[in-house]
C-alpha cells in the first residue's frame, strides 16, 4: 500500500523527526549517530532509526524537544559533542572511564557482551582458538580493545560493513563485536554464526553522551530517560526490535504504529492550501500535530472535495480533512471527529458593491463552491446561484461581475479578501453557526476515537489555539504550515486583470516552484494518455475485428453482443462517470495506483470510439480483398490481419489522429479521482494565488502545443503510408 | 474431380439457383453463359463456399465441402479463383501479392515462394513488374497477376468469375491468352464468361444457365451451333 501511495501522495514529514513530538513547536536538539551500527543505529530508507534513535526520540518527546538527527563518524562524534557541534552522541557508546574524562554519559540504557562472529564452517571454537587470528573491527569500539588483546593481528575498520566484508571474504577469520550487533550482522549474513565465547569479556553498558559543560540537559535527559523505563516505553522498543531479529530492515518503532492516509482537496486557504510542495493550513496542521501525537506518519492525497467522501468510505484513504462541515445528512455517510473550528457564513463582495444587508442579498446572482455548506444556504438566498468547483473561479465570478456575491465561510472570505484588495466580507447572514469535523469511514471508529483523544489533548495544551492563532496572525494569508521550516515571504497583491503581469508570472509559476505543479501534471496527463491510447487501440482492434467478422462470417454470435454492449454503454455516458465509475466503484475495494487506474479507464473508454473507427475502415476495405483471401484459403483471421487492417488502418489514420488528440485532452477530468493531471495542476495554482486566469492559460498552451505536435506526428506517418502505394 | 448434387441457393424468398447437378473431370475445361443474374456466378462462388447453398451436396475430390467438419480453408487452397475485378492486395506489391498466401499458409518457404513467383511473372512476361504496387500496372497486367497468384497456390482447379468483364476491350486478349494457355496445359477449369468465341475456342462442355437451372449443356459446337432451348438462341443471338 506504501509503494502505492509513493506515487501519488506527497509525504509530509516536518524536518528532523516525524513522530514523537507533541503538536507545538519546540527547540532542537541535536543528536549526532553512525549509522552503521544495526540494531542500534541504522538508516531505514532517508530515516534514523534504531534502538539508541528510537530512545533518543521518547526521551526527547517527554522533554518536549525536537530532534534532528544528523551522521557523523563514530570517533568524531566524541569529538564534536564536547565541541558543542552536537547536543547528544547516541551511537553506541560504551560507558567507560577513560571516555567519562571527556564526556558526560546518560544513565545506561543497554547492557552488552562481545562474542565471536565467524563463518558457519569456521575451526574456532573456544577463547583459546580465537588468540593470534585475524580479527577485523570497527575502530574505537569495545571490540577493538579486546581484540587488541587477543591478537596482534586486527584490522581496524571505519564501518561494520567492511568488517563484515572481512569475514565473510576470507580475508580475517572472525570478529569481535557487541552481542546485539551480532545477532543484527547474522540476520543479514546467513553465512555467518554467533560465537558466545568471550568468556573473559566485559560486560559494558551503553550511555547517551553529553558534553561536560551542559549538565542540565544531561540532568533533564536521565529523569526522562527514567520515565520512560518505568513507563514501558523503554521496553516496548526493545521488544520491538527483538521481535524483528534485530534486523536493520526494521523501519522505527514510532513509524512503526502506522501510516494515516489523509484526502484534502488543498485550494481551500485557510485550511488547507499548497505551499511550495507542503500541504498547509489549520486542517493539515491539526492533522501533523495529531500524527505527531499519535505517532502515526502523515501522507496527505490531493482529491477533489466532492470526492474525497467517496474515497473516505470506500477505504481509499483513512480520512478526509477538508473543512467538512458536520451535517447530519453528511453524518449518514461518515463517522465525524469532534469538531474543531467554528463558522459561520459570511458575504463576500467586490469594493463597490452596493450590497449591505441581508435582503440586498435576496434574489441576487451568488457564486459558491459546489458542496459547501456555503452553496446550501445561498440557495436559500436566491434562485441564481453559479456553482463553481474551485475558489478561484468563485472569486473571479465577483472580479469580473459575473456575480454580486459570494457566501462562504468566515475564515475562508477572510483569506480571500487578504489576497484581494477589491474584496469586502459581509458578516450579515442568518445562517447558523457550523462546525467542521475530519471524517472518517463508518467502520473506522477506533481510528476516529484515537483522532478525538488526541484532538483534545492538542486543545488542552492549547496546541489547537496556537496553530489558528498562527494563521489569524498571518491574517489568514497563505503562509507556509506551522511545521514549516520556510519562512513567511510577504505577499505580492496582483490587482487588475493585466496588471502586473510579470508579479503575476512570478507568483503563478516561479514563487515556491509552482511550476512544478504543471510539470508533474504534465507528466501524468502524458502517461494517462498514452497507456489509454494502448488499451484502446489493442482493445478497439479487438472490438473491431470481432464485429468486422461477425458481420461477414455471422461467427461470435455472443463476443460480437458483449462487443456491441460495450460500445453503445462507453459511447453513451459520458467519460467523466465512467471514469469515477470504474475508480469507486470498479476498483473501490482495490488500492491501486490511481494514475493506471485513470489509464484503464480512459483505455476502455477510448477503446469503443477506436472500436467504430476501425471497424468503418475495415468496412471501407472492398468485399472482393477479403473474398480473395479466402479463396487462397486463407483464415478469416488471417486475412484481416494481413490484408484487411492493414488497408483499413491507412483509411482511417486520421480519425485515429483525432482519436489521440481527442483522449489527451479527455483526461483532463482525472483530477475527479484525485489524480493531478495537467489540468488539476493548474486549478491548484489557482487555488493557491487566486489568480483564475492566468494559469488556465498556460495549461491551454500546454495542451495546444501537444496537440499541434501530435498533429504533425500524425500528418508525417500519413504521408509516410500513403508513399507506399 | 467436382460432384454437383441437387445444388439450391436461396436470398431470402429469391431462389438464385436451384437443384442443379453436375460432374466436373479432371481436365476438363467447362465454359458457363447465360444472362445476368441467371444464378451462374452465384454457383461458381458455391463451389469454394464463398457462397453458402442452401440445399444439395457439392464434392471435391470426392469430400462433401458441406459438411461442418470439412477444413474448408485447405480445400480453398486446391481451388484456385480469379475475380472479375481482380481482387489484388493494393498495400503489396506484384510478386509480395503471389508470395503472400504461400508463405503466409506454411506451404513454401520464404526461398521457395519467391523462386515460384520469379518463374510464373516470367512466364507471363511480367517479371520487370515484380516490385511495382498494383495501382502501377495496367488492368490487363493486374488480371494476369491475380490469375498467376492463384497458381502459386498450385491448385488442382481453377475458377474464373468473368475475368475479362472489368478490362478495357484491348486488354481483354492478353488474358484470355493466358487463360487458353492454362487451358492447354491440361488445368481443370471453370470459366464464367460472356467472351463466346473463347468459350466456343477453349471449352470442352459450354453450360447454359437460365433462370437459377441449367438450361441447355452440350459441347461448344452443338451448342453454338445447333442451340436447341428458345432462350439460348435469343440470348446467343443478342450477344452476335
Amino acid at each position: 500500500m506504501i509503494a502505492v501511495i509513493a506515487v501519488v501522495a506527497i509525504v509530509v514529514v516536518a524536518a528532523g523527526s516525524y513522530a514523537v513530538l507533541g503538536g507545538e513547536k519546540k527547540d532542537v536538539l541535536i543528536v549526532e549517530t553512525s549509522p552503521d551500527f544495526a540494531p542500534f543505529d541504522y538508516m531505514y530508507g532517508s530515516e534514523f532509526v534504531g534502538i539508541d534513535m528510537d530512545i533518543v526520540r521518547a526521551v526527547c518527546d517527554d522533554m518536549g524537544y525536537k530532534v534532528e538527527f544528523r551522521q557523523n563518524n563514530f570517533d568524531s562524534i566524541l569529538m564534536s559533542v564536547p565541541q558543542g557541534k552536537a547536543d547528544i552522541g547516541a551511537s553506541g557508546f560504551t560507558i567507560s572511564e577513560e571516555r567519562a574524562k571527556s564526556v558526560n554519559f546518560s544513565i545506561p540504557y543497554a547492557s552488552i557482551n562481545q562474542v565471536v562472529v565467524a563463518p558457519v564452517d569456521t575451526d574456532i571454537k573456544t577463547l583459546e582458538d580465537v588468540r593470534g587470528k585475524v580479527i577485523p573491527v570497527q575502530n574505537g569500539t569495545t571490540g577493538a580493545d579486546y581484540a587488541a588483546g587477543v591478537s596482534s593481528s586486527v584490522i581496524y575498520q571505519k564501518t561494520y560493513s567492511d568488517v563484515i566484508l572481512d569475514v565473510s571474504t576470507g580475508k580475517a577469520d572472525c570478529e569481535i563485536v557487541d552481542s546485539t550487533v551480532a545477532v543484527a550482522q547474522i540476520a543479514a549474513h546467513p553465512e555467518l554464526q554467533v560465537l558466545d565465547i568471550l568468556t573473559d569479556s566485559p560486560v559494558e553498558n551503553y550511555g547517551f553522551i553529553f558534553s561536560k559543560d551542559n549538565q542540565a540537559l544531561l540532568d533533564k535527559f536521565n529523569a526522562s530517560l527514567q520515565k520512560i523505563m518505568d513507563n514501558g516505553i523503554y521496553e516496548s522498543i526493545w521488544n520491538y526490535y527483538e521481535k524483528n531479529g534485530f534486523s536493520p530492515e526494521t523501519p522505527s518503532f514510532f513509524s512503526y504504529r502506522g501510516v494515516l492516509t489523509v484526502e484534502t482537496s488543498p485550494d481551500f486557504p485557510p485550511f488547507e492550501y499548497i505551499y511550495g510542495t507542503e500541504y498547509a493550513g489549520i486542517d493539515m496542521d491539526l492533522m501533523q500535530a495529531i500524527c505527531y501525537d499519535i505517532n502515526y506518519r502523515l501522507v496527505m492525497k490531493d482529491n477533489n472535495f466532492d470526492s474525497i467522501i467517496m474515497s473516505v468510505t470506500q477505504g481509499k484513504s483513512d480520512m478526509g480533512a477538508s473543512g467538512f462541515t458536520i451535517s447530519e445528512d453528511r453524518k449518514k455517510q461518515v463517522l465525524f471527529s469532534d469538531p474543531y473550528a467554528e463558522i459561520k457564513q459570511v458575504v463576500v463582495v467586490s469594493k463597490d458593491s452596493n450590497i449591505k444587508t441581508l435582503d440586498d442579498v435576496r434574489g441576487k446572482t451568488i457564486s459558491v463552491q459546489t458542496g459547501t455548506s456555503g452553496a446550501d444556504y445561498a440557495a436559500t438566498l436566491s434562485s441564481n446561484i453559479i456553482y463553481q468547483k474551485t475558489y478561484s473561479d468563485v472569486v473571479q465570478d465577483i472580479l469580473t461581475g459575473k456575480a454580486d456575491c459570494e457566501v462562504v465561510d468566515s475564515t475562508v472570505a477572510a483569506a480571500q479578501a487578504a489576497r484581494n484588495s477589491n474584496l469586502r466580507v459581509l458578516d450579515i447572514t442568518d445562517a447558523e453557526v457550523e462546525y467542521y469535523g475530519f471524517i472518517f469511514a463508518k467502520e473506522s471508529q477506533e481510528l476516529c476515537d484515537l483522532i478525538n483523544e488526541s484532538l483534545a489533548r492538542l486543545t488542552a495544551n492549547g496546541t489547537v489555539d496556537k496553530i489558528i492563532a498562527y494563521y489569524a496572525d498571518n491574517e489568514y494569508k497563505e503562509v507556509p504550515s506551522y511545521y514549516s521550516s520556510h519562512d513567511i515571504e510577504e505577499f505580492e497583491s496582483h490587482d487588475g486583470f493585466w496588471g502586473g503581469l510579470w508579479d503575476r508570472i512570478n507568483n503563478d509559476f516561479l514563487k515556491n516552484d509552482r511550476y512544478q505543479y504543471l510539470f508533474k501534471g504534465l507528466e501524468n496527463t502524458l502517461i494517462i494518455t498514452v497507456i489509454a491510447l494502448l488499451i484502446g487501440m489493442a482493445l478497439g482492434a479487438i472490438v473491431a475485428m470481432i464485429r468486422s467478422t461477425h458481420d461477414i462470417t455471422g461467427k461470435f454470435v455472443i463476443l460480437n453482443a458483449i462487443s456491441k454492449l460495450y460500445v453503445t454503454v462507453i459511447r453513451g455516458t459520458p467519460v467523466m462517470v465512467q471514469l469515477m465509475i470504474i475508480y469507486y466503484v470498479v476498483f473501490a475495494s482495490i488500492n491501486f495506483n490511481p494514475v493506471l487506474i485513470a489509464s484503464v479507464a480512459f483505455g476502455l473508454n477510448s477503446g469503443a470510439y477506436v472500436a467504430e473507427v476501425i471497424r468503418s475502415g475495415i468496412n471501407a476495405v472492398p468485399k472482393g480483398q477479403m473474398e480473395a483471401c479466402r479463396s487462397l484459403g486463407m483464415s478469416s483471421r488471417m486475412a484481416m490481419t494481413t490484408v484487411i487492417l492493414p488497408q483499413a488502418i491507412r483509411n482511417i489514420l486520421p480519425a485515429l489522429g483525432n482519436e489521440g488528440i481527442t483522449l489527451l485532452k479527455e483526461t483532463s477530468v482525472a483530477g475527479y479521482i484525485g489524480i493531478m493531471d495537467l489540468t488539476r495542476g493548474g486549478d491548484i495554482i489557482r487555488g493557491q494565488t487566486y489568480d483564475a486566469l492566468l494559469p488556465m492559460v498556460v495549461v491551454a498552451v500546454i495542451y495546444l502545443a501537444i496537440v499541434l505536435v501530435l498533429t504533425k506526428l500524425v500528418g508525417m506517418l500519413e504521408k509516410r503510408l500513403n508513399n507506399a502505394y | 474431380m467436382i460432384e454437383v448434387k441437387n445444388l439450391g441457393k436461396t436470398f431470402g424468398d429469391h431462389e438464385v439457383l436451384k437443384d442443379i447437378s453436375l460432374t466436373v473431370r479432371k481436365g476438363e475445361v467447362i465454359s458457363i453463359i447465360g444472362p445476368s443474374g441467371c444464378g451462374k456466378s452465384t454457383f461458381l462462388r458455391s463451389l469454394n463456399l464463398l457462397e453458402k447453398p442452401t440445399a444439395g451436396i457439392v464434392e471435391f475430390e470426392s469430400i462433401n465441402i458441406l459438411d461442418p467438419s470439412t477444413d474448408v480453408d485447405k480445400l480453398r487452397q486446391k481451388i484456385g479463383m480469379v475475380f472479375q475485378s481482380f481482387n489484388l492486395f493494393p498495400h503489396k506489391t506484384v510478386k509480395e501479392n503471389i508470395m503472400l498466401a504461400p508463405v503466409k499458409l506454411g506451404l513454401m518457404t520464404e526461398e521457395e515462394a519467391s523462386a515460384k513467383a520469379d518463374e510464373l511473372l516470367n512466364r507471363i512476361g511480367l517479371s520487370d513488374k515484380a516490385d511495382q504496387y498494383p495501382s502501377r500496372i495496367s488492368g490487363g497486367q493486374q488480371q494476369r497477376v491475380a490469375i498467376v497468384r492463384a497458381l502459386a497456390m498450385n491448385p488442382d482447379v481453377m475458377l474464373f468469375d468473368e475475368p475479362t468483364s472489368a478490362l478495357d476491350p484491348e486488354m481483354v486478349g492478353e488474358v484470355l491468352n493466358l487463360i487458353k494457355t492454362l487451358a492447354d496445359s491440361g488445368m481443370t477449369m471453370i470459366v464464367v464468361t460472356h467472351e463466346m468465341g473463347f468459350a466456343r475456342e477453349i471449352s470442352d462442355r459450354v453450360l447454359f444457365f437460365n433462370d437459377g437451372v441449367i438450361a441447355e449443356e452440350n459441347v461448344p459446337e452443338e451448342l453454338f451451333g445447333n442451340p436447341q432451348n428458345e432462350r439460348l438462341k435469343d440470348f446467343l443471338s443478342k450477344m452476335l
